[in-house]
């Protein structure tokens, strides 16, 4: 955490490059505010100690200038420091989604306890650029404090002893607010679990399935239920930290009285003045003020310093796991991809997924990867994608580790579902894509064809499922010059003719659409008629190699392939048995 | 110009009584505790300017020490009773304002889901509306509560500014009518200049959904693959904050106007204070009071001035508004007076015969037709094969079906009686739909399959067999609390399921519809991600169970021609009718359309029949 710079500076520092003038003048404009209290103190013991007319106006004026400075000028300060926070807000979130999508590797968005420090920062990021204006506050209270006090103390040194009457206030609400603080963590779950149902039951997605079950019931009952049990704890919370509160500010309340007696018993002896009572009545209302403003922005400060490790957390997440190869990817390959003994567990878990995997992608050919559910092929593809590293072994490409290679570079020539953006302006390019992957009847069903703004979300247009995967496809053809292309189950929802021309162009034996020189597909699906084609068929079982080989050779040894193969052939082939 | 100016008027003091008329859901008891807390608060200002005045006046009376007693007892109680009012204020305001909110959003999705159909969630406007009411606001928590809420604290300070005048004019009724005036005429001003900050904070709602769209992209699993594999980190990161900049750079152009033009606050609020102060001042150094009637008349006026300021609460007040309207808006949608339940004849409880006849359809506001004259017979019992390509109206037409949308054209009876004349929810509970796009509710296992039909008590058995006949009993007994594990990464203790599982948990719920009475079993590619061997199954394992053994009616709309050729009839959907229908050997006879795409997906295998003989 060393050489890191505080929340206050890092955070100050964010808002005086996002806009020095505002900054400067929260800042004086806090020096400034904490002078009027005392000042409108000093005014109305004078107001009533004046012995010359030209003395009371002074006090007159210097009380209705802390005043308005008190009515109008606290509230620009207070604008400015919303204004800086929302700026400040939008550089952290940016930062936050910077960190979170460009770290090479999934982990922290996989595993469940570092996506539920990721959605905890993502909230936090407000309360984290406000932090710095807890600490203005709380400082430039504090200031104002000292300065009432001085005045005090000149009334009668005696009344110095208030500061100390601060000191439960202090304590008791840093108590109050860690018990809310409290309360509120325990009830996150809950509240994020009403808001989900709630989402459900609101969205138009959801909208067909649950109003034909007619679960809507259910989960509105549900969301109100998560909602009343979240309200019962949150306010039980409250209320105890009203008692604390009570208790705190009735400690001070009794001082005050004190000092108000203490002083009248000063006038009524003749030691003290009228002016001297009248100031100490009106600074005790200010001070209550003054306290309250430190407690809350000491509180906003620590609930900024706990986003802010966080935040330290994710950045150093994303520092281990940048990748620190730099040998350039290749631009065509020669051998291949080869995977040397590679084992896979995710981290945070003991469930191995892949054991002692070796494989040798030839350059050139196509590889299908088969398997039940759950055989470990989705983290087969993760690995060779570089999004996680493997617990053992290695995996090589013409030679050269993965780990040694230029990551983005490697994966700028993988296609699996987006193209490159600079070519989005490319209208040939765009229009060979969309022809390639069958979507032209996509796009002529839009309103406003290839410029169409699609998603609801974005009030553009929806499409089906099907619609969907062929835009994707069109994406995936952007990138030209793949070297690796990756085919995960991609025709689920594409009609038999779009799912046949797709196949045949990546798997069938004229596949030279591919591009680049010594391409490699590799195809992971459920659906053997296509499978079959490949070059070279690996059977996955419980993250191990069980057979592998071309579909003659497989067919011949009779194993789980074959039997695979036979069940979902005979389903086509077979005379209908009804 | 000026009647402009009087509806607005009229309209802000209509809102400001609707977001009263929300005060009572907040609860008998917590709404007197409020109103009590407020009128005892609003009493200390102008009470402790008095009771210090009166302390002042016998300290200076030499008469005798004892006489500060009384009213030194009194400060006390009222500046106590001040503090723990306020205090005490705080649990009861926010279970007022949970309570108020719990009480809107259980409505909304009342509203939401009330009408027969679905079309209105697709209007534009719509969705943005129920964002508005749904949000819980920035940084501060801004809800249609925390408004009305807000007024009751709003009446508290105003109530509270008064008695403080009052005070002040028994001594200077002029000064005191001035300030009240002056601290009002303040309030009212920048009331009006924040007025515009809420509005642009409600218009830009679409523009916060987007951000929130974006945001969850990034930092979620769902698409995190392709943003690596495409480096899409950096431009996505850009388009969150071009929304984020879009709607701010208004607020903050109109925050900044607003802040410039403070000045006049200032010299309002100088002016008073120079009132304030230079009357009592010159009439103490006139002679005309004493010193304890000074300090009551200067503390009275600070009671004024701090009981009539500006507070979070008015801000609140501006911000509710925009949800309240947006309510108002979802209320006064026409498809809220369209009866939720359709016609009141209850549906047959054994399967019926379903019929399309001349059906057509179109999106509103589109000109498409994505259904043109259907024919389509359902027959009870039968297993129906729908196939067709992507956009040929598949889901439409289950849309139609259920009575989620209305035909525009022909009709759809059930045994012979229009649909329309059903009560739909009675004929919903007829039907078990497994959508491509399937719920996965943030619930347990057991909720998950048991939601197919809520309408019935779940038994662990039931449930159990429906899992079973899905082929997902073996992974519901992997889980780590079997039925009863959270099926959401999101939410503490879940775990999340592959692709495959989820679809066997949807299965195992239309199964569990299907075996308590919900007769039509409506199956959307049901198979898309299932592994060969469970593909190869469904078809006995599910269609034909259903179908043969409980004599229910089964839809199987898919690709996957293998499996769709053995159902006992298939039509074949294109440009939103029926082109050709019958079984698979008549339709391979016919030579057609499906001929041709089955000839297609079989010949992948067929090429090799030299090696493989049909069995």
């Amino acid at each position: 955490m060393s050489g890191r710079p505080s929340v206050v500076t890092g955070i100050l520092r964010i808002a005086y490059a996002a806009d020095p003038r505002a900054t400067s003048a929260v800042l004086v404009l806090a020096c400034v505010n904490a002078l009027s209290v005392a000042a409108s103190g000093l005014s109305v013991r004078q107001l009533a100690n004046s012995s010359s007319t030209a003395a009371l106006w002074l006090a007159v004026v210097v009380g209705a200038v802390a005043y308005a400075m008190i009515a109008a000028v606290l509230r620009v300060q207070h604008n400015l420091q919303v204004d800086l926070t929302e700026r400040v807000d939008l550089v952290l979130s940016q930062r936050l989604f910077g960190l979170a999508s460009r770290t090479p590797t999934l982990e922290h968005l996989e595993r469940p306890e570092f996506l539920d420090r990721l959605s905890s920062i993502r909230s936090g990021t407000e309360t984290l650029a406000g932090a710095c204006w807890g600490a203005v506050g709380a400082g430039s209270s504090m200031l104002s404090l000292g300065l009432s006090v001085w005045l005090l103390t000149d009334v009668h040194p005696a009344l110095a002893l208030l500061v100390l009457l601060a000191v439960p206030p202090l304590v008791f609400s840093r108590r109050a607010s860690r018990l809310l603080g409290q309360a509120r963590d325990r009830m996150a779950d809950a509240e994020r679990r009403e808001e989900h149902l709630h989402r459900l039951g609101t969205e138009a997605e959801a909208a067909k399935e649950l109003r034909i079950s007619q679960s809507h019931r259910v989960i509105g009952a549900r969301a109100d239920a998560y909602w009343e049990s979240a309200t019962a704890v949150l306010v039980r919370a409250q209320g105890r930290a009203a008692l604390w509160q009570a208790a705190g500010w009735g400690c001070f309340a009794v001082g005050y009285v004190g000092a108000l007696a203490f002083v009248a018993h000063l006038v009524a002896r003749g030691s003290g003045t009228v002016g001297d009572l009248l100031m100490v009545a009106s600074l005790s209302g200010y001070l209550r003020m003054q306290l309250q403003a430190t407690v809350t922005g000491a509180s906003q400060l620590a609930e900024g310093r706990h986003t802010m490790r966080r935040l330290w957390w994710l950045e150093d997440h994303a520092e281990r796991q940048s990748h620190t190869g730099t040998e350039p990817a290749p631009r065509g390959l020669t051998r291949g991809i080869s995977l040397r003994g590679v084992s896979f567990t995710y981290p945070g878990t003991d469930n191995t997924i892949l054991r002692e995997i070796d494989l040798e992608l030839r350059a050139g050919s196509t590889v299908a990867i088969v398997g039940v559910n759950g055989a470990g092929k989705t983290t087969l593809v993760k690995l060779l994608t570089g999004m996680y590293e493997p617990t053992a072994g290695e995996i090589a490409v013409d030679g050269v580790a993965l780990k040694r290679l230029d990551l983005d570079a490697w994966r700028a020539r993988h296609a699996i579902g987006i193209g490159d953006l600079p070519r989005a302006d490319d209208p040939d390019a765009v229009a060979r894509a969309v022809e390639s992957a069958h979507a032209q009847a996509v796009v002529d069903r839009l309103p406003a064809g290839l410029d169409s703004q699609l998603g609801r979300i974005f009030d553009g247009a929806e499409l089906s499922r099907g619609q969907w995967q062929k835009v994707a496809l069109a994406r995936a053809m952007m990138r030209g010059e793949s070297l690796l292309w990756i085919l995960d189950e991609p025709t689920a929802a594409l009609d038999p003719q779009t799912e046949h021309d797709l196949y045949e162009r990546f798997v069938g034996a004229d596949s030279a659409g591919r591009g680049a020189e010594g391409a490699i597909t590799l195809l992971v699906s459920h659906r053997f008629s296509t499978v079959r084609m490949a070059d070279h068929i690996v059977v996955l079982s419980d993250g191990e190699v069980a057979e592998e080989g071309t579909h003659a050779q497989l067919m011949e040894r009779a194993g789980p392939y074959a039997e695979l193969y036979g069940t979902q052939s005979r389903a086509y082939t077979a005379a209908q048995d009804s | 110009m000026r009647r402009a100016e009087v509806g607005h008027r009229l309209e802000v003091l209509r809102l400001r009584r609707a977001l009263l008329a929300l005060l009572p859901g907040a609860g008998r008891g917590v709404l007197g505790a409020l109103v009590g807390a407020h009128l005892l608060g609003s009493l200390a200002p102008g009470g402790i300017a008095v009771a210090t005045g009166w302390l002042l006046t016998s300290a200076l009376d030499t008469a005798g020490a004892g006489g500060i007693v009384a009213p030194l007892a009194l400060v006390a109680v009222l500046v106590l009773l001040g503090q723990c009012v306020e205090i005490a204020r705080e649990p009861l305001d926010l279970l007022a304002v949970r309570r108020i909110d719990g009480r809107l959003r259980s409505e909304l999705r009342r509203r939401v889901t009330g009408p027969r159909g679905i079309a209105h969630l697709d209007e534009v406007g719509y969705a943005d509306d129920v964002a508005r009411v749904s949000e819980a606001g920035g940084w501060r928590t801004r809800t249609p509560g925390t408004g009305a809420v807000g007024q009751l604290t709003l009446a508290g300070r105003l109530l509270g500014a008064t008695l403080s005048a009052f005070v002040l004019a028994w001594y200077a009724p002029v000064l005191a009518v001035g300030l009240l005036g002056v601290t009002l005429l303040m309030r009212a001003g920048i009331r009006r200049q924040w007025v515009r900050l809420g509005g642009i904070w409600d218009s830009r709602s679409g523009d916060r959904r987007r951000m929130k769209y974006w945001a969850d992209t990034l930092s979620g699993p769902r698409d995190a693959k392709e943003i690596r594999l495409f480096g899409l980190g950096v431009w996505m990161t850009e388009r969150h904050t071009d929304h984020g900049r879009a709607w701010l750079t208004e607020i903050w152009a109109e925050r900044r106007g607003i802040l410039r033009r403070q000045w006049w606050t200032f010299l309002l609020a100088l002016g008073a204070g120079l009132a304030a102060l230079s009357l009592p001042g010159a009439a103490l150094a006139a002679g005309e009071i004493g010193a304890g009637e000074l300090i009551t008349m200067v503390l009275a006026a600070w009671g004024v001035f701090t009981a009539g300021a500006m507070g979070h609460e008015a801000f609140d007040i501006e911000y509710a508004v925009g949800a309240l309207r947006a309510f108002e808006r979802l209320a006064a949608h026409p498809s809220a007076a369209e009866g939720g339940s359709g016609g009141t004849l209850p549906a047959p409880t054994a399967p019926t015969h379903i019929c399309f006849k001349g059906t057509g359809f179109r999106y509103p506001g589109s000109d498409r037709v994505v259904l043109d004259g259907l024919d389509l017979d359902i027959r009870p019992g039968e297993v129906l094969g729908i196939v067709g390509r992507n956009g040929a109206g598949k889901t439409t037409m289950l849309k139609l079906l259920t009575g989620l949308q209305s035909p525009t054209a022909g009709s759809i009876t059930l045994d012979g009686v229009d649909l329309a004349d059903f009560d739909v929810d009675s004929w919903r509970r007829r039907v078990s739909p497994v959508f491509q796009d399937f719920l996965h509710y943030p619930l347990t296992a057991r909720e998950n399959i048991a939601l197919g039909a809520p309408e019935v008590d779940a038994d662990d058995a039931a449930i159990l067999s429906a899992a079973d006949a899905a082929g997902a009993r073996e992974l519901i007994e992997r889980l780590p609390d079997g039925l009863d594990t959270l099926l959401t990464r999101e939410h503490t203790g879940g775990v999340d399921l592959s692709g495959g599982q989820w679809q066997r948990i949807a299965i195992a719920r239309a199964l569990f519809a299907v075996a308590h009475g919900r007769h039509l079993l409506v199956l959307d590619e049901p198979t898309a991600h299932l592994d060969v061997r469970a593909e190869t199954e469904f078809y006995d394992r599910v269609v034909a169970a259903v179908s043969g053994v409980r004599g229910s009616t089964v839809v199987l709309i898919s690709h996957r021609l293998s499996t769709v050729r053995r159902a006992d009839r298939i039509v074949l959907l294109e440009g939103g009718r029926t082109t050709e229908a019958g079984s698979h050997s008549e339709l391979m006879d016919l030579g057609g359309d499906y001929a041709d795409l089955y000839q297609l997906q079989a010949s992948r295998f067929v090429a090799d029949e030299t090696e493989w003989t049909v069995v």
